[in-house]
């Protein structure tokens, strides 16, 4: 091959500065494309106190929160640090599988869950047209603080589900030496 | 069964085919047909190329040249060398010796062991006739007790646990006296409440109760319980969530079992 057949320093260059050119362009493509869980993730439905919030087949008013040291039900009562909720719940479009089954409080990353040990709203079939009114209640270690946000759904599967979310601070709760913690009853008003 | 007189004299005939003209079977087997090992062109074809090959290009040189090289290197001796270079590492890690076994730490009750998904400490161990309240019940006229282990738990992991006889943290407590199987029941020992939740940081004591032959324990006999680590796994593809598996003894609890009668 002689000097003279080579081709001219630009078109030599050109098919190099285009592979780069698609490389860094894919590394952009790829930091701006979502994640693979984004196409399940819930959707969630920020609810304001004595608000009604809706999701697809649930909407929830959060009346009350408070924290206290002392919960009872019935004959049932159990000392701790304690997050009540008063929430009342009813169906939207169908009765069919709608209990209010996931309620759980996030704090700090980390995941509790609305009490089972006392007749509460955990569980509770919803109606369409008249809503359910209860407690929930969330057993937390002495020292929790911050902000913790109660998510409620109708299943605890709540991939590409409707969630409704509440924010609580902790700090800023009132505090009672004890509550009851309400089992579901009808009430008149959502 | 074919008669064998139809055989015969095809079996001859084909006994007969060297015998016939070496062309004839020449052109048998030629695709040209009768007539072409007569023609010129096929002597031609048929021919072995006697040209003598071209001179091979650079290229090929350049390989030879290559191969030549690699030639001499002494591959018989790198079975030999490979051998002796396992047999170096082997015994710089100290040889074929059985590894010694980590021992596993032994506590008493009253100690707490502590892993990624719960801490627990085996408290006290309770022989009673009968339980009901935490789920075992008991049948006197087949010789049956109930063997109950106190254990504190409390929930590290970042989300709320059902702890349930049949799997989740239960499974991580085993009696080995039982060897290890589930117990009959959980519950709470406050409440009663059975199939509890561990909410996390928020310890609580649970009640494990086992329905045992009336002469297995006796009172004041010491019992091992065996407490496992557990590893994280996070599920993909087809299964979804987490979930913890692969347990190893991570702890042996020595416990005295007390003797309660019917428990009054």
């Amino acid at each position: 091959m002689t000097a003279a057949r080579r081709p001219p320093l630009l078109r030599r260059i050109a098919p190099w500065a285009l592979g780069l050119a698609c490389v860094v362009a894919a590394w952009f493509v790829a930091l701006a494309t979502p994640a693979d869980t984004v196409a399940w993730e819930p959707f969630p439905v920020e609810a304001r106190t004595g608000e009604p919030a809706a999701g697809r087949n649930l909407t929830v008013t959060v009346h009350d929160a408070v924290r206290a040291t002392s919960v009872f039900s019935g004959g049932w009562r159990a000392e701790g640090t304690w997050v009540v909720v008063d929430v009342a719940a009813e169906a939207v479009s169908s009765e069919r599988g709608a209990s209010l089954t996931s309620a759980q409080l996030i704090v700090d990353g980390r995941t509790y869950r609305a009490t089972e040990r006392a007749e509460t709203m955990l569980d509770e079939r919803l109606s369409i047209g008249i809503a359910r009114r209860g407690s929930l209640g969330f057993e937390l270690p002495a020292d929790a603080a911050g902000t913790a946000v109660l998510q409620l759904a109708l299943n605890p599967d709540t991939r590409a589900d409707s969630v409704i979310e509440y924010r609580i601070d902790l700090d800023a709760l009132p505090v009672a030496a004890e509550r009851e913690l309400v089992d579901a009853q009808w009430a008149e008003a959502p | 069964m074919s008669p064998p007189g139809r055989r015969r004299p095809r079996r001859s005939g084909s006994r007969r085919a060297p015998a016939r003209p070496v062309a004839a079977a020449a052109a048998r087997h030629s695709w040209r047909g009768v007539g072409a090992p007569r023609h010129p062109y096929a002597v031609v074809v048929t021919a072995p190329d006697l040209d003598s090959p071209p001179a091979p290009p650079a290229r090929a040189t350049r390989f030879a040249r290559l191969r030549a090289a690699t030639d001499r290197v002494p591959t018989r001796w790198f079975a030999g060398i490979g051998t002796a270079v396992f047999l170096a590492a082997t015994a710089a890690f100290g040889g074929l010796e059985a590894v010694a076994v980590a021992e596993v730490p032994r506590l008493a009750a009253g100690e707490q062991h502590v892993n990624d998904r719960v801490a627990l400490t085996v408290q006290r161990a309770v022989l009673l006739d009968t339980f009901p309240e935490a789920g075992a019940t008991a049948d006197p006229a087949q010789g049956e007790r109930v063997l109950a282990l106190l254990v504190d738990a409390e929930n590290r992991w970042d989300r709320a646990e059902m702890v349930q006889a049949g799997g989740g943290v239960a499974s991580t407590i085993g009696v080995e006296a039982l060897k290890s199987t589930p117990p009959t029941s959980v519950a709470r020992y406050d409440d009663a409440s059975r199939d509890p939740w561990l909410q996390p940081l928020v310890p609580v004591a649970l009640v494990l109760t086992w329905i045992v032959p009336g002469d297995l324990f006796t009172d004041g006999e010491e019992i091992e319980v065996v407490l496992s680590d557990q590893t994280l796994w996070s599920g993909s593809f087809v299964v979804d969530g987490d979930y913890w598996s692969d347990p190893r003894p991570a702890a042996v609890v020595t416990v005295p079992i007390e003797d309660r009668g019917d428990g009054s």
